[in-house]
């Protein structure tokens, strides 16, 4: 066999087994998208957005769990984003190699990492124990905590594209450093940092475990944020784990709603990384 | 008249001596920056400017020759202290911009840097329109009215050949445009704020031979209002847009005289080794 032919046969094994590895990888995507919709669809309706969550064997719907779910994540992206694009800039611009700064660095890839559950208990212990009652604002906080870390990492790595040069030429304006950051290196990495937001809430939707510890849920309408409060992930569990149909049928409905959030932003997301980019 | 090599620093004072022979021959504008004694290292101990003393005249081109690594761009940027944004450097000496010196403590930074404008080899136009990237200087230090704004911007780009290709779109973003025009937009921008020194650190050498030969058009209109310093490696560019050139070799000023004795009859070897490419 002549060397260009043994090349071609390597390089066609090799491109084979990479296809039939992605097409593994997006089977099982395809089947969880196609078994969601199969079952979510029969579900939807204006009534699993207007109605409650009911009791087993009767007409009911989602909007608690829905509107719960949009407050608390709201909630959370408001505490987190200031302090997570602060602490960010913080790490990147200004703590220049310093021990206190490498250290809060790691900290933060740990917590990027850390198991939900352990954020739901530390909540847990830290609001719901002390106030006696489970609680709307320990739920957003919860998952404030749980989006922090992945905002100040996103807003760390954007700033760090930003090329030394701009804030040099900036500089040589007379620009104060301040004006420097605001004006110029906030709006170059601005499409970049806003993704990293996305991406938080994305993940944060669908978080259950910080929210069996915190929020729990709540079978009625309630906007009172030091009540416990309903939201889609916990009324899933909830409801796909009992042994009614109905429940079941609109667990299937909620974890379609989130799929197709998530599933929006994440596409928002890349359409404004790709326009950076380009 | 001879310039100091590497073993004989000289002082100040012979600089001046030397440059009133000068003024005897034509007629000279008077010194705008004095560099005396300027040392710069490195806190590792690595010096990379070894006792250099030259002067830069207003209203006229001053070109930095020599070798990679020859401590030429962080000549540069001492005269704005951009090294300043780094920390861990040591700088000895002084750099007196009409008589005061700019190395003192006191010195106020930002304002120093809005009066010793620097161009930079990559273009770096800022992530905003065109229009904005030329008001954001002017912003910085004038309280202006829009009217006023206008002008302000237009003549920035008159000034630098560049209105005619933008008037139409000044509130497109400035990356859309071209490499050699996003360097004159740069340059406009380093010009709007009324600079009294213009810094240009090789502001052609990542661009191609037309847009090189427009900055080159723009540096020589531009001297007759400025102050210029430019680092080339080009030396075809030195002896086209300098009246004088400063001969540069690992730390030292070799050779400092006037562009056409540098290139035509050159004191030192080095020099003359370096300008006819037998080395560096």
């Amino acid at each position: 066999m002549s060397i260009a032919t043994r090349r071609y046969t390597t390089n066609r094994v090799a491109i084979g087994l990479s296809v039939a590895a992605a097409a593994f990888g997006l089977f099982f995507l395809a089947a969880i998208l196609w078994t969601l919709f199969w079952n979510g669809l029969s579900a939807m309706g204006p009534s699993i957005f207007l109605k409650m969550t009911p009791p087993p064997g009767s007409d009911g719907g989602l909007a608690n769990a829905i509107f719960g779910s949009l407050v608390m994540t709201l909630l959370a992206v408001v505490i987190a984003t200031p302090i997570g694009i602060m602490a960010g800039t913080y790490l990147s611009e200004y703590s220049g190699g310093s021990k206190i700064g490498e250290a809060a660095k790691f900290i933060n890839d740990v917590l990027l990492s850390a198991p939900s559950i352990i954020v739901g208990l530390f909540i847990y212990a830290a609001f719901v124990v002390p106030f006696g009652h489970f609680s709307a604002w320990s739920g957003a906080i919860a998952l404030a905590v749980i989006a922090l870390p992945v905002i100040n990492r996103t807003t760390q790595d954007m700033l760090a594209l930003v090329p030394n040069a701009l804030r040099e030429a900036s500089a040589a304006l007379g620009s104060p450093r301040w004006k420097t950051m605001t004006m110029v290196i906030y709006r170059s990495a601005r499409s970049g940092i806003l993704t990293g937001v996305l991406l938080a809430i994305a993940r944060v939707s669908g978080e259950t475990a910080p929210l069996l510890f915190t929020a729990l849920n709540n079978q009625y309408w309630s906007t009172d944020l030091n009540a416990p409060m309903s939201n889609l992930p916990v009324v899933i569990f909830q409801f796909a784990m009992s042994p009614y149909d109905d429940w079941q049928r609109l667990a299937w409905g909620g974890a379609l709603i989130i799929t197709v959030a998530i599933l929006a932003l994440n596409i928002i997301a890349r359409s404004l990384a790709g326009r950076r980019s380009s | 008249m001879n310039m100091p090599d590497a073993q004989t620093p000289t002082h100040g004072f012979e600089l001046q001596a030397q440059a009133a022979n000068f003024v005897q021959a034509d007629t000279l504008n008077p010194v705008k920056l004095q560099v005396k004694d300027l040392h710069f290292k490195y806190q590792n101990g690595h010096e990379v400017l070894k006792g250099v003393n030259l002067e830069l005249r207003d209203k006229t081109v001053t070109a930095f020759i020599g070798p990679s690594g020859c401590g030429k761009s962080t000549l540069l940027r001492v005269f704005n202290r951009m090294y300043n944004l780094y920390p861990g450097q040591v700088v000895t000496g002084e750099v007196l911009l009409d008589g005061r010196n700019i190395l003192s403590n006191s010195e106020d930074l930002n304002r120093l840097r809005s009066k010793v404008g620097m161009v930079f080899q990559k273009p770096t136009p800022f992530p905003m329109t065109i229009y904005e990237n030329i008001a954001f200087g002017i912003r910085l230090y004038e309280k202006i009215s829009k009217a006023e704004m206008n002008n302000r911007v237009e003549s920035a780009l008159r000034e630098t050949a560049l209105w005619d290709e933008v008037k139409d779109k000044l509130h497109q973003s400035g990356l859309g445009l071209s490499g050699g025009q996003q360097q004159r937009l740069c340059i406009a921008r380093a010009v709007a704020v009324k600079p009294e020194v213009l810094l240009l650190d090789e502001p052609a050498s990542a661009l191609d031979p037309i847009s090189t030969a427009k900055i080159e058009d723009l540096i020589g209109k531009l001297a007759s209002d400025y102050c210029i310093a430019i680092v080339t490696h080009n030396m075809q560019q030195a002896a086209r847009t300098s009246l004088f050139t400063a001969f540069m070799y690992l730390g030292d000023v070799i050779e400092f005289d006037k562009t056409e004795t540098i290139f035509t009859a050159p004191k030192q070897q080095r020099t003359n080794d370096y300008v006819t490419g037998r080395f560096g």
